[in-house]
């Protein structure tokens, strides 16, 4: 009998882990397999002259604090003053590079998803074992869990 | 033992927790760096994790900007006031800037390729990380955040994203700077004016403006740039606990005689 879970990387995969080994199932019943993330290794593999995934705020803020600056000093001679052209600019500023950054982005966001199985975990265990791990696994933000039992059903 | 043994055969590691901080390698695009440098000396460093040179040039910046009046230059040269610029530059002072000012931007860009070139050799030589670390003044540990929080409380005040992401000698650093420039700018009344319609007392061109331009001007750079620092060291910060997390799984839960489920 195993029961095969996917968990995101957090620290609610450990409790889970040592959550269940406290309710004895033994270490080398458990088998955990961290998958590689797919965009994580092209990033690794770009030249050193382009950014790593973090991309998406650099040009905004970029943008933002330059019309924020500009926005300030035209602000002295502006009718509203350097408070509020500087905030004008700060927001234009952020929006414009946002959008560029969004559009020039949009294939890679496309492939991005809001929650991804990051950890695969096998337990071998038996019958009585099975809604106990079942539950602690769910109670542990676990993103899916099953059981597999080969013997019934051949 | 936070660090591998000096006479271990590790030579790099990605990252160092320390009860300061988490110091962290990984792949920076030197123009981004290059840019902050520029948009103000020390901030490009400050990025590298390069803290002692980073409030080094920055200390230099503020200094010799408010001696030699660059910030009230640049204010009048883009507004169209020539004469003005001219004569407001302190000539005692003003020569001393170009060169350590075009060094910061140069410096910070170099750095940035060279320790890209080390994150590269320290991932590949895929050394072990020691996530926890506690002493008696602090803890610190990797942890998931979010990187929105750390930026929305960095803006809110410059620093505090910096203290949720563990950042103490930056939170230092922002929070010093900030209090100091909206104090000697006189930003809060000039926000509280600007608020009231009452504009003749934020424009400089006015006599009874109570506004500092010279430390107006400083504020954009610093404001966003601890905004934009505490985001990208959430995220590096949260792929470095991925990482980690995902070389301890492999170390220690992959039995070799696990019983893989097989039908007989």
């Amino acid at each position: 009998m195993y029961v095969i879970s996917t968990f995101e990387h957090s620290n609610y995969l450990e409790l889970a882990i040592t959550a269940i080994q406290m309710k004895g199932i033994a270490k080398e019943n458990i088998l955990c397999v961290p998958l590689d993330k797919k965009s994580e290794d092209k990033k690794l593999f770009d030249t050193i002259h382009s950014a790593d995934g973090l991309s998406l705020i650099d040009f905004p803020i970029i943008l933002a604090t330059i019309s924020c600056l500009f926005g300030g000093i035209y602000g002295f001679i502006l009718a509203w003053g350097p408070i509020m052209w500087g905030i004008i600019g700060m927001c234009v500023g952020f929006s414009v590079g946002l959008v560029i950054k969004l559009i020039t982005t949009r294939k890679y966001n496309r492939q991005k998803k809001s929650k991804s199985s990051e950890v695969v975990v096998i337990i071998d265990c038996n019958d009585k074992q099975l809604d106990m791990i079942k539950n602690t696994l769910w109670e542990h933000n676990a993103l899916g869990v099953s059981k597999l039992s080969l013997d019934n059903n051949i | 033992m936070d660090r591998p043994d000096s006479n271990s055969t590790v030579r790099r590691y990605i990252a160092y927790v320390s009860t300061l901080g988490t110091t962290q390698l990984h792949l920076r695009n030197p123009y981004v760096i290059a840019w902050w440098s520029f948009s103000f000396p020390g901030l490009g460093h400050l990025l590298l994790s390069k803290y002692l040179r980073g409030f080094l040039l920055f200390t230099w910046e503020i200094f010799l900007n408010y001696k030699a009046h660059i910030n009230l230059a640049i204010l009048y040269s883009f507004t169209g006031r020539f004469e003005m610029a001219k004569n407001v530059l302190d000539l005692t002072w003003v020569m001393l800037y170009p060169p350590t000012y075009l060094f910061a931007v140069y410096d910070s860009y170099r750095t940035t390729i060279d320790i890209n070139l080390q994150y590269i050799l320290a991932a590949r030589e895929d050394a072990e990380v020691k996530m926890f670390n506690i002493n008696s003044t602090e803890i610190n540990h990797l942890d998931k955040r979010k990187p929105w929080v750390a930026a929305a409380w960095s803006a809110l005040m410059p620093g505090l994203g910096q203290i949720y992401i563990h950042r103490i000698p930056s939170a230092l650093f922002s929070m010093c700077w900030f209090i100091s420039m909206v104090y000697l700018s006189k930003l809060l009344p000039a926000i509280h004016y600007t608020l009231m319609g009452q504009f003749d007392y934020v424009k400089s061109i006015y006599l009874k403006s109570i506004v500092d331009a010279h430390w107006l001007l400083n504020i954009p750079c610093l404001y966003f740039f601890a905004i934009y620092e505490s985001y990208v060291n959430t995220v590096e910060n949260n792929k470095l606990f991925d990482w980690e997390q995902a070389k301890f799984l492999k170390r220690d839960y992959q039995y070799k005689y696990f019983k893989m489920p097989f039908k007989k």
